[in-house]
């Protein structure tokens, strides 16, 4: 494949959120034009870090491969510049609400029609319709209505106030992915919108516990049926979590969980009859849960075990290094990984090996993670820097700046 | 009816999450997908089965398919597979790298036999390198990746939780397989060649975390001095969960009291309030002063929403513009007016288990997708796929008996 396979393809980003901005990315490593329309303050990822990684990186990040253009929405010139983008590029990449487009005189099912040439992707966010249609996409916000947050169970200090899951922005990366997904099945396809709820998305990477099954659900069931009860009487949260008591994991999963080893901690990854069975001869223990049909960990003596056996099991990795741990499982041929940090990933010989982390283009200093997928004979080259901070955008120079190729 | 991707037809060679979720959002795009498996079925069909051959995440993972079962060992398979291969626009596989060439189903092989083929292959880390050939499920990428650490939970015992809510490696890297099988034909409808394209579950988890796994010099001063810090008390025997809370102490920043959950009368909200404008009217509406100049407390924060219901705090936040949620459960979403005014959740009837729900289609288009269709049976269309392929009914029980395939349905 010589020539990138989204080459020609001009795409407007219109959006604040992390899933259009990592949609865009990826459009942008393959070959896409992606303009990336910026307030006069710089557009938000520049000043919102991810915890930890400070702002630089995530916009750095986020952004590259992509061009900068100011455009000031309180300004008079701002709809007209507008106008004169929509009617340039190919793709609009959106998260702004239907009534942000109404308000500026450009509703969006209004868009196709005005602008022959234009296909939208966009994120719809909780969707267009409903009580919560104008909330942006925010991670904490998808997290806590889709049950996600909840479900993760992890807890402040008090024991009580849920805390959000923070390693990644969870929905947003995946909806990314999906209205990259949908440009390209546009291009295929001749549809010329698309649109991706994050809200959805959240709901259906936890399919198991958001959907109805009627012969697998008796447990889910009985929770759902506890957890209206306990609204249902104004219970707090405290009160909300335990209704779903039935639903909880019992102890004694010695085979699918990370241990803390003597210098670590590692995962050891059983899914089956048979790696539970390797598991048990590498550990030397005599534990028929959850492969002996006759053993119910409901019954208090059973139980007893479990939570003893966890403990036991818990000590003897404890004893030993995570090299020790990870040689006898490779040895037997079980699923197991050491734990690292985020910030040793980059050095791993496995990531360099395959050529997951990349040089940005005129800085080697700077290492980037590279596009998830890779296409065989074409060799995609190194990202591009992320754009500096662009002028606002006038309509006397905007269409020479968009026709010029050398862009 | 919006079936963007009508006329191309899918063979998976497929397990657990990542692959299959692959294929199914194709399957919803409109293309055939038929998947292969082993005649005692793919092994997350037996993962938490409620049924023989059923479970639930596998009814979740494979709607829209058919299914065919093959013993890949048996010559006469491999033949079939051959013979089925020409009619096949891609092939979609999740095997161990060593694997696929042993039974013939190797981009080598495949391609050979149909140039025009996409051959889109998914691993746990990588095609090369000192991984990739072990074994690794979401949690074990998880825990090599950074992921794990990254979440900062832990057990009671001080070792660390997982994600638990969902297999977040899996389902994204199925996304990039689709992606990327999509990118690949668009190739294809310009210049008519197949090509091999490739991606893992280890540089989904990577780019999940993007931001944190970057190296740039110019800003990581400070997380670089905290990275060699922990790697020198790592070195030196400090406990996991120390390393954790330490590494979790030095990214508290004082933002924080604005985006986070706060518990309220009957459960618990989550407000996220980013620009300064909903700082500013989050203050107020719990009486503080932002030209008094000190932050604005959790307590202030924690006592006036624990002052109040869901619907009074969430009512008061809405009308004052400061972004809000609450925290449900993911139990309770069905009967949820954002999902029911959005459609989200289609109802279809499995033959085998009945009444289910389904969230899709994800991809939403100017016309409306088709309904639907549910996961397949073990085999449930080994034969009529045989028969599109010309096989009589002859040769087709020659097959079965001959061990090449599974039992009839």
């Amino acid at each position: 494949m010589s020539r990138a396979p989204y080459q020609g393809v001009t795409v407007l980003e219109l959006a604040d959120g992390v899933a259009c901005a990592y949609a865009g990315m990826l459009l942008a490593d393959r070959g896409a034009r992606v303009i990336l329309l910026e307030p006069p303050a710089g557009h938000p990822l520049r000043h919102r870090p991810s915890p930890g990684a400070g702002s630089a990186k995530r916009f750095a990040w986020l952004a590259r491969g992509k061009e900068s253009l100011g455009w000031d929405d309180d300004s008079a010139q701002a709809m007209t510049v507008l106008e004169r983008l929509l009617g340039r590029v190919d793709v609009l990449l959106t998260d702004r609400a239907e009534s942000w487009f109404a308000a500026r005189g450009l509703p969006l099912d209004e868009l196709l029609h005005r602008f022959p040439q234009l296909w939208i992707a966009r994120n719809s966010a909780f969707g267009a319709r409903g009580p919560l249609a104008d909330l942006p996409p925010r991670d904490l916000l998808l997290q806590a209505r889709s049950g996600l947050l909840a479900g993760e169970a992890k807890l402040a200090g008090d024991g009580v106030t849920p805390l959000p899951l923070c390693s990644t922005a969870m929905t947003a990366y995946p909806t990314g992915i999906l209205l990259a997904l949908g440009v390209g099945t546009m291009q295929l396809s001749g549809e010329r919108q698309v649109s991706v709820s994050e809200y959805a998305v959240a709901l259906a990477v936890s399919a198991v516990r958001t959907t109805d099954n009627a012969a697998a659900d008796r447990l889910r069931n009985l929770a759902k049926q506890k957890l209206a009860a306990a609204r249902a009487r104004g219970a707090d949260h405290a009160l909300l979590r335990a209704a779903r008591a039935d639903l909880a994991v019992p102890p004694g999963n010695v085979f699918y969980r990370a241990f803390r080893t003597r210098d670590g901690a590692v995962f050891v990854g059983a899914l089956s009859r048979p790696l539970r069975d390797k598991v048990r001869r590498v550990l030397g223990i005599d534990y028929g849960y959850p492969d002996d049909p006759t053993f119910d960990p409901a019954d208090p003596a059973r139980r007893a075990e479990c939570v003893a056996m966890e403990a036991a099991v818990e000590a003897q990795f404890r004893a030993e290094t995570s090299a020790t741990w990870v040689a006898r499982f490779d040895a037997a041929g079980v699923p197991v990984g050491e734990v690292i940090f985020p910030e040793d990933a980059s050095a791993l010989p496995q990531v360099l090996a395959n050529g997951d982390v990349v040089a940005v283009d005129g800085d080697a200093s700077e290492l980037q993670v590279a596009h998830p997928a890779r296409f065989g004979g074409w060799a995609m080259p190194p990202p591009r820097p992320a754009p500096a901070p662009p002028t606002i955008a006038a309509p006397d120079w905007v269409d020479d700046w968009i026709a010029d190729p050398a862009r | 009816m919006a079936t963007p991707l009508a006329g191309i037809r899918v063979l998976e060679f497929s397990q657990v999450i990542a692959a299959p979720f692959a294929g199914q959002l194709l399957a919803e795009l409109g293309a055939s997908v038929i998947k292969v498996e082993p005649p005692e079925g793919e092994s997350w069909r037996h993962q938490a089965a409620f049924a023989p051959g059923e479970s639930k995440s596998f009814q979740s993972l494979n709607r829209g398919k058919r299914a065919v079962t093959l013993r890949l060992d048996n010559p006469r398979a491999r033949e079939l597979v051959q013979r089925l291969v020409r009619t096949i626009d891609v092939v979609l596989i999740n095997y161990r790298p060593d694997v696929p060439a042993k039974f013939g189903i190797d981009y080598e092989t495949l391609g050979r036999l149909n140039p025009q083929l996409i051959y889109a292959d998914l691993t746990a880390f990588g095609r090369i390198g000192p991984w990739a050939l072990r074994p690794g499920y979401d949690g074990v990428v998880q825990a090599v990746s950074g992921l794990l650490a990254g979440e900062a939970k832990l057990r009671p015992d001080g070792s660390p939780a997982t994600i638990a809510t969902t297999a977040i490696a899996d389902y994204a890297t199925g996304m990039v397989l689709a992606d990327a099988i999509v990118t690949a034909l668009l190739h294809r409808a310009r210049t008519g060649e197949g090509q091999f394209v490739a991606c893992s579950l280890l540089a989904t988890a990577l780019n999940l975390q993007g931001d944190l796994v970057m190296e740039r010099p110019a800003a990581d001063a400070e997380r670089n001095a905290l990275r060699a810090r922990r790697r020198k008390a790592q070195q030196a025997g400090v406990a996991y969960d120390r390393l954790v809370a330490e590494r979790t102490a030095s990214r508290a920043s004082a933002d924080a009291v604005y985006e986070r959950c706060w518990l309220v009368l009957d459960g618990a909200i989550a407000i996220a309030a980013e620009l300064p404008a909903e700082r500013i009217a989050l203050g107020r509406l719990c009486g503080f002063d932002p030209a008094a100049g000190a932050l604005l407390a959790a307590e202030r924060i924690s006592a006036w929403s624990g002052a109040r219901t869901r619907a009074d705090a969430l009512t008061a936040l809405t009308q004052a513009k400061v972004p809000a949620v609450d925290v449900l459960f993911g139990e309770e979403l069905a009967e949820d007016a954002q999902a029911r005014d959005n459609t989200i959740f289609a109802a279809l009837e499995h033959e085998q288990s009945g009444a289910q729900t389904a969230v899709t289609p994800l991809l939403r288009f100017a016309t409306p997708a088709p309904p639907p269709r549910p996961s397949p049976a073990i085999g449930r269309d080994t034969d009529g796929i045989l028969a599109e392929l010309g096989y009589s009914a002859a040769e087709v029980a020659e097959l079965r008996s001959a061990g090449a395939i599974g039992g009839a349905r």
